[in-house]
């Protein structure tokens, strides 16, 4: 029996504008390119995509210094930002080493509708981290004490996932975020966002299975009273006089949340054919004896997952993604032929080796080109009406787990996809360093210093501002402006030339709840 | 208002708001406490102290700061996890169990028809204290997330679908009143059921306003059993909270915060934690009549689970993750030319590292279905492999599996540190501080604090003319540095089993290769160190078999049990005030009980048996 075999299809529709319904369209591709004749109704979108150790050298990763062109003093010192080139020769559009594609798929359209961020800190020693890239500083490898006591968040994208600004109307909405890596984090009731904070697990193995979960769901009769029933079961065990602990209530109150949100998933109002089902799982893929050593048998796989993310965010069946990408991909590293794995041999070698440095250069080549310019450019051709495209309402967001030095959270490289429907400015690049105060970086073969910049907690605060997400829904100015709401640096550990530790003066964390500067409408 | 009552109330229930629908207008953006444990609610944090001697808690590193760090957020502090759930095997062995004892003939064939569903539920995470990177147990990970409660649904749907799919099926499971032309009978027919397999799923005998709740289902035609009917009623069971959590009430008349547990709660205790499955008849027959509570009843069931094969099934997963065999390498994602001349004849499979694994595995049970002593899973030389690729590796023929299993005939093998799970690296190099690690940190309990951020671009690199050894020494053990602290306590450790190649096989030299694979030297190993077991024993050691010999001599690995196998037992991290009952079982095992007796131990404390309700 196969899994969509038991569920009732739903016919799904294309959003237009004043509630219009278009009919999605059935082409080779999920969404190949199709031009709705209505307004898109501006729902914004917002993808998140990681790639763990960093270590990316700065003179790869970002364009040019030269593009700086324009300067602004801000929070105590000066910063620098200038549009983003793309240089077309030889049928490639290069942005930078790493930021670089075939011209037929980044065009200078595209890099139009990109940013480059540099500057960027989290300001505290990380090393491994699951989450901090989207606001959850408390799960490190280093377990600073106060970290790992007091830094633990749900992540931007839970956030995003129960906001009632975010998901207004949730009526299409049969996922409210779809989490396919390890760093989402939410509360065990996320809505109100009480109980203890969970790493939230994948919501699907493979491409198609997120495409069931999606657009085959069942809506019958029967699941709408085994719901109903099984609410009225926890409620009255609830709410009976036999003997519960505060914890056992507070655990069923969650449980009884999360039958509340699968009844309205089972109601989410559609009607009509599906789009159709893709013929292949990236399972099919990545379950190949070959996968981790064919680079191409990779991409293939997480270009299924962009048409089903294309299908999703189109239909606003879900409209928040979370990615981690494994982190020897796209590459034949060969294995831990050296006693340790791509973690050791590769990422914390990269600074000192040439070898491995080209490993890990072309793994996020591979993964801009491949994976993510693939997706903005699939997103880029599902018209919104009026000019703008479904890349125009989203939010895409690539980082890396560490700066250009493996484990340092300092100069987080930050490439994004699409002006969140206007709410952010595209086309710039931005660095937000001071170029003043710097420690020495000093590897043999990287020899690049540290520059203090601005802090991420800003970055995340912009990220929800450019989604229209209103403060009070995530920001404790007592705190800190901006997310999270974790206002502590690390004293003991980093020395700028000259002596001074406190890397982060008052005037960057007084800026935190800005929006960063030129990224605003 | 008493909960039946209430479920008799919801048997017309609309769907109301959620809760968070209703108040949250009045809710702050941050509507509430969160806890800074995770799934471990209270866990235990701290053990600021840098230096191994077997603190509790994680082994973090103080440092300095400033700044808020965020306001300190209250912290569920309970002794007992609130509403434990069942983890994902003891869901799936609960199910498939219940359909095998309501249906004998047909429940394996019901089973295999919706078997396929349950690799969509969740899987569970290994989960260990907070702050504690390396480990965990998957009973642990208490989360239930909008992804559990919704492939519930979808197993249920599944489930309840497919079992009722062929008449056959359901006249076994139901009743032949349920196939049968008369119409009469189907109304006691429907409620029969309920009866008898809500019994069995839900884990206590249910009342008839359960009864009348779980078969109000059936509609919109109650006057008829059908397998659409049947298949509500059973949907409803499976979504039941009494399924999926661990209900526990307490005995209704006592009094206070830590109340003992009725027969019925003990019973699904007892059985979830021997045999990861819900209770067999006879346990079941013992809660009903409440004998269950007798002392003398009670301690002998605990011996009954504990003899019965079902067991080793908890004993597989414990020592599995205790000794945290999920981390070992795959070597088919091994190549290069080290690697290729270092392998030599031996091609790892697509099982290698599944047949590795399992060694541990089967020596554990074979262990405990013979009664040998906890010290004896250190200690033991049986040889137990069957797979051949693994048998090549020791270069000794795979066991039959008949009988007694032979010893290693090496006598290089010295137990457990020597085994290929535990020693192989699977790449081309040996790894001697992570070897070290595990001893230090898996089996013995002792923390040590993270490496310090300068150390993390050292990789131990072969070399030309070095042992990995030597590379290790010269890498971490300079007089005077940082490092010396902490390698000192790791390295030795893995010295010990260095007379053991990467794959595992035994060697006296280290064949030192160059790029190209060409060996070029051989040099011989050295495993002389000192292995700091505890940290004032400064005794010498030069093998594995004398490691083992200061280990069991010291009793850390008892303690050590003692803490692990109570984190797996009850699903939470040890606190302060478990000490009594860690070294109740410390003390046990150190005595030289049997396996069997020391899992039973922990039944039989009052932890065990009752629930803090605070």
């Amino acid at each position: 029996m196969s899994r969509s075999s038991s569920r009732l299809h739903r016919r799904w529709f294309l959003a237009g504008a004043g509630g219009a319904l278009l009919p999605l369209p059935l082409l080779g591709s999920l969404f190949s390119p199709g031009t709705s004749e209505a307004q898109a109704l501006r729902e914004k979108c917002f993808g998140f995509f990681y790639q763990p150790h960093g270590n990316a050298y700065q003179r790869d990763m970002y364009p040019s210094q030269a593009t700086l062109t324009n300067t602004m003093a801000y929070a105590g010192h000066t910063i620098r930002n200038g549009a983003l080139v793309g240089n077309d020769s030889a049928g490639e559009m290069r942005v930078s080493e790493v930021l670089r594609a075939p011209s037929t798929r980044l065009s200078q359209a595209l890099v139009a509708k990109m940013n480059v961020l540099m500057g960027l800190d989290v300001p505290f020693y990380q090393s491994h981290n699951t989450g901090m890239a989207l606001g959850n500083f408390g799960d490190n490898q280093q377990g600073i004490k106060s970290v790992v006591a007091n830094g633990r968040r749900p992540t931007l994208d839970q956030i995003l996932a129960w906001s009632p600004t975010f998901y207004s109307d949730a009526s299409r909405v049969v996922n409210r975020s779809v989490v396919l890596g390890d760093q989402s984090f939410a509360h065990a009731n996320p809505k109100t966002r009480v109980g203890p904070i969970e790493m939230v697990g994948k919501t699907a193995q493979g491409s198609r299975d997120l495409f069931d979960q999606l657009f085959n769901t069942t809506t019958g009769p029967r699941e709408k009273l085994l719901i109903d029933k099984t609410l009225a079961n926890y409620t009255a065990l609830r709410n009976g006089n036999q003997r519960l602990s505060s914890g056992d209530k507070r655990r069923l109150d969650d449980h009884i949340e999360s039958l509340y949100e699968l009844q309205r998933k089972l109601i989410a109002a559609t009607s009509g054919t599906p789009p159709p089902r893709p013929a292949t799982n990236s399972t099919d893929l990545s379950n190949k004896t070959e996968y981790s050593m064919d680079p191409a048998l990779q991409v293939q796989a997480y270009q299924l997952w962009n048409d089903v993310i294309v299908a999703a965010f189109s239909t606003g069946t879900s409209r928040v993604i979370s990615t981690s990408i494994w982190d020897a991909s796209f590459t034949t590293y060969p294995g831990s032929a050296y006693g340790g794995s791509w973690h050791q041999e590769v990422a914390h070698k990269a600074s000192i080796d040439a070898a491995a440095y080209t490993l890990l250069l072309t793994s996020y080549r591979t993964f801009f080109a491949d994976v993510f310019v693939d997706l903005a450019k699939k997103l880029d051709a599902v018209d919104r009406g009026g000019g703008t495209t479904l890349l125009d309402d989203c939010l895409l967001f690539w980082t890396h787990e560490s700066g250009h030095h493996t484990h340092d959270p300092i100069c987080v490289p930050v490439v994004t996809f699409g002006s969140a429907a206007g709410g952010m400015k595209t086309g710039q690049f931005c660095d937000y360093r001071d170029l003043t105060r710097k420690m020495k970086g000093g590897d043999d073969l990287q020899k690049e210093d540290y520059e203090i910049g601005l802090l991420w907690h800003q970055w995340l605060g912009s990220v929800f501002q450019a989604l229209g997400i209103p403060k009070s829904e995530y920001e404790v100015p007592a705190e800190n402006g901006g997310y999270p709401n974790f206002h502590w640096q690390q004293t003991d550990y980093y020395t700028l030339v000259g002596g001074e530790k406190t890397l982060y003066p008052d005037s960057v964390w007084n800026v935190t709840g800005e929006m960063l500067p030129w990224l605003g409408p | 208002m008493t909960r039946l009552l209430t479920l008799a109330a919801a048997l017309a229930v609309s769907c109301q708001p959620s809760p968070s629908e209703r108040t949250r207008s009045g809710e702050a953006p941050y509507g509430g406490a969160s806890s800074v444990g995770g799934a471990n609610a209270g866990a235990s944090v701290g053990g600021a102290d840098a230096s191994f001697g077997g603190g509790t808690g994680s082994g973090t590193a103080s440092s300095g700061g400033s700044g808020s760090g965020g306001a300190p957020q209250p912290v569920v502090d309970s002794a007992e996890l609130p509403l434990r759930r069942l983890s994902r095997v003891q869901m799936r062995n609960a199910l498939d169990d219940a359909f095998r004892l309501a249906a004998p003939a047909q429940g394996a064939n019901m089973v295999s028809a919706y078997d396929w569903q349950i690799g969509f539920y969740p899987a569970d995470r290994l989960t260990n204290a907070s702050g504690e990177k390396h480990g965990g147990y998957g009973r642990l990970d208490q989360s239930v997330q909008q992804s559990h409660v919704d492939a519930l649904l979808e197993l249920a749907n599944i489930v309840s679908t497919s079992v009722t799919s062929q008449p056959a099926w359901i006249t076994e499971l139901v009743g032949a009143c349920a196939t049968d032309a008369n119409a009469t009978n189907d109304v006691t027919c429907l409620r029969d059921f309920v009866s008898r397999f809500g019994r069995i799923l839900l884990r206590h005998p249910l009342g008839s306003t359960e009864v009348d709740f779980y078969t109000s289902v059936s509609d919109p035609n109650p006057n008829t059993v059908s397998a659409e009917s049947i298949g509500k009623v059973l949907g409803l069971l499976i979504l039941a909270p009494d399924f999926l959590y661990f209900v526990e009430h307490g005995q209704a008349t006592a009094l206070g915060d830590v109340i003992p547990l009725t027969a019925h709660e003990l019973a699904a205790r007892l059985s979830f934690h021997f045999w990861q499955s819900g209770p067999d008849a006879e346990l079941n027959s013992l809660a009903d009549a409440g004998t269950l509570l007798d002392d003398a009843t009670f301690n002998a069931q605990v011996a009954r689970l504990a003899a019965d094969p079902k067991a080793e099934s908890a004993v597989r997963e414990f020592f599995g993750e205790w000794l945290r065999l999920e981390e070992l390498e795959n070597p088919l994602g091994q190549g290069g030319a080290v690697w290729d001349a270092l392998r030599g004849t031996f091609t790892p499979t697509l099982d290698t590292k599944k047949n590795t694994v399992a060694e541990i595995l089967d020596l554990v049970a074979y262990l405990y279905r013979n009664n040998a002593k906890l010290s004896d899973v250190l200690t033991s030389r049986a040889y137990v492999t069957q797979a051949n690729d693994i048998a090549e590796l020791y270069g000794q023929p795979a066991w039959n599996g008949q009988g007694t299993p032979p010893e290693f005939q090496d006598p290089a093998r010295a137990g457990l540190l020597t085994r290929i799970a535990l020693v192989a690296s699977y790449s081309a190099n040996t790894r001697p501080i992570m070897k070290g690690f595990r001893v230090r940190n898996a089996l013995l309990c002792q923390t040590l604090p993270p490496p310090p951020p300068s150390a993390m671009n050292a990789t131990v690199d072969l070399a030309p003319d070095l042992t990995t050894r030597e590379v290790v020494e010269r890498l971490t053990e300079t007089p005077g540095t940082a490092c010396l602290a902490c390698h000192r306590q790791l390295n030795p450790l893995g010295y010990l089993t260095e007379n053991f190649d990467p794959l595992g096989r035994t060697r006296a030299t280290q064949k030192l290769y160059d790029s190209a694979g060409m060996l070029i030297a051989e040099k011989a190993v050295n495993t002389q160190a000192a292995p700091l077991v505890t940290p004032n024993d400064m005794a010498q050691a030069s093998s594995a078999a004398e490691l083992t010999a200061q280990i069991v001599a010291s009793g850390e690995f008892e303690r050590c049990f003692s803490q692990q196998y109570f984190r797996y037992t009850f699903g939470r991290v040890d606190k302060p005030a478990d000490t009594p009952v860690l070294e109740g079982i410390q003390a046990t095992a150190v005595a030289g009980s049997t396996l069997r007796e020391l899992l039973s131990k922990v039944a039989t404390t009052t932890n065990f048996k009752t629930r803090d309700f605070r």
